[in-house]
């Protein structure tokens, strides 16, 4: 019970309120170009989610090895982008091993839904705050579900924008951003200044 | 007629594209590229000019072991290898940052370190390579380092004016202050803001630019035209009908002796 308690309490947290996008503006790049491809979100989405889930978990164990064989601050992109890679070789090959075809339709969002700020944020905010293997669980889904929960809405938000007469200047993502910032502004009212960057 | 016109100005009109590109085809305002770090890292002018050198030093390093690695980076993996490339050349990165600059290191958090898997520089530097050539690719990558040192720079030189009245530390002049623009929500509207400006901006050079180059052209023409008219004899030659040649050679005679009226003739004829 106090597992489900945990995990559901980082994960919510995540996925509302520390949202990736809105509070910690990670992805902010890859959402822009998603919704110009709406039939990719999906499948992006799930494979960011498996992305996240693993290379938390992963990233939790690096830093349990930590104790043992402390990791410089300067050293820990490296160390994390390791992991990244080592996750990405693994999936490559047994997702390509297993399901051929479906492997070869979205090979080409392999790349980009692994290396990228989301997951190597979502490690370094796993690892920094010191977090259980069930919290860590918990992060790596909320974050990927608060990306596609983030990505929904810009979806939605970018069809209203191209309906108005917006200036020629802000057409495109000058208007994006300034959506994105009032959004973001509403959740800081929730929030207040509590995150750490 | 043009080919005169664009020789001794082709390298300078090259020069003037490539910088107003900058602008108009920034990576940050106008591509998208590296938002993250910008939005969240870039609250003041010191903390700007660090992402700024950061990222310039790990988009030439991995622009370097592009160069040398070659095929390498074409692979489907390449991401994954540029970031970590770029990863290990972080390292240097962050020794100085962590030890010299503690604060600015504090205040960037994990933003600093994202750079390595940012879209401008596991993204760009090999798509620029391996699409253009090294030259050209090489060109590319200095425009988008340049445009995102601009960007961060401009983002945190506002956003430490707006939110402390200073810049670099030094008081500046100011009206108000609003203590939230270091909060990402402002991040975000400011590069909003700061986008459709260098919009704007762009648009309105090339505007000015494509009515001089059209001023250019007109000139040259009348130029042109006017050369063409300043050369009347070897005109007049060549337009006597051979038939009436026999009849007017007489004729010419008195013409030859009265230049000015034998002048007048082209210019009634046209």
């Amino acid at each position: 019970m106090t597992l489900l308690l945990e995990f559901t309490n980082t994960f919510l947290l995540v996925l509302l309120f520390e949202n990736t996008l809105f509070a910690r503006a990670l992805g902010i790049g890859r959402l822009i170009r998603l919704i110009e491809h709406p039939a990719t979100i999906l499948p992006f989405c799930g494979i960011l989610t498996g992305m996240t889930t693993v290379s938390s978990l992963l990233a939790w164990a690096l830093t349990a090895l930590n104790q043992w064989f402390p990791i410089p601050s300067f050293g820990k992109p490296l160390a994390f982008v390791g992991v990244m890679l080592v996750v990405y070789a693994l999936t490559c090959v047994v997702w390509g091993s297993f399901f051929k075809s479906s492997y070869n339709t979205y090979r080409p969002l392999l790349s980009p839904a692994m290396f990228n700020c989301t997951v190597l944020g979502s490690i370094y905010i796993g690892t920094r705050e010191n977090l259980s293997a069930v919290s860590a669980l918990g992060l790596g889904l909320g974050t990927a579900l608060g990306f596609l929960l983030a990505v929904i809405i810009m979806y939605y938000g970018q069809k209203q924008l191209k309906k108005l007469d917006i200036p020629e200047s802000f057409r495109g993502l000058p208007s994006e951003m300034i959506y994105i910032g009032i959004i973001s502004l509403a959740i800081y009212g929730f929030i207040g200044s509590s995150i750490l960057f | 007629m043009s080919s005169r016109a664009s020789r001794p100005g082709k390298a300078l009109h090259a020069l003037k594209e490539w910088t107003l590109e900058l602008f108009s085809e920034n990576p940050v305002f106008i591509g998208g590229l590296s938002i993250t770090p910008v939005v969240v890292g870039a609250t003041t002018a010191a903390n700007g000019l660090i992402l700024g050198l950061a990222a310039a030093f790990l988009m030439l390093f991995l622009s370097g072991m592009c160069a040398m690695g070659g095929m390498l980076f074409r692979v489907p993996v390449q991401k994954g290898l540029a970031a970590f490339v770029s990863a290990a050349a972080f390292i240097p990165v962050g020794y100085v940052v962590d030890t010299f600059l503690p604060l600015q290191s504090v205040s960037l958090g994990i933003y600093l370190p994202l750079l390595c898997v940012s879209s401008i520089v596991v993204m760009k530097v090999p798509h620029a390579l391996a699409e253009r050539g090294y030259r050209k690719g090489f060109l590319h990558i200095v425009q988008n380092i340049l445009g995102f040192f601009l960007c961060t720079l401009l983002v945190g030189i506002v956003r430490e004016w707006l939110g402390a009245g200073t810049i670099f530390g030094l008081p500046a002049p100011t009206l108000l202050t609003v203590p939230s623009a270091a909060y990402p929500y402002m991040g975000f509207i400011i590069i909003g803001m700061l986008g459709a400006a260098a919009k704007k901006a762009a648009a309105v050079i090339r505007e000015n630019e494509l009515l001089d180059r059209h001023e250019q052209i007109y000139t040259e023409k009348w130029v042109d035209d006017s050369l063409d008219m300043e050369q009347p004899d070897a005109a007049e030659e060549t337009s006597v009908a051979p038939e009436g040649a026999v009849e007017e050679q007489t004729d010419t005679a008195p013409l030859q002796a009265e230049p000015s009226a034998g002048q007048e003739r082209p210019v009634n004829n046209q």
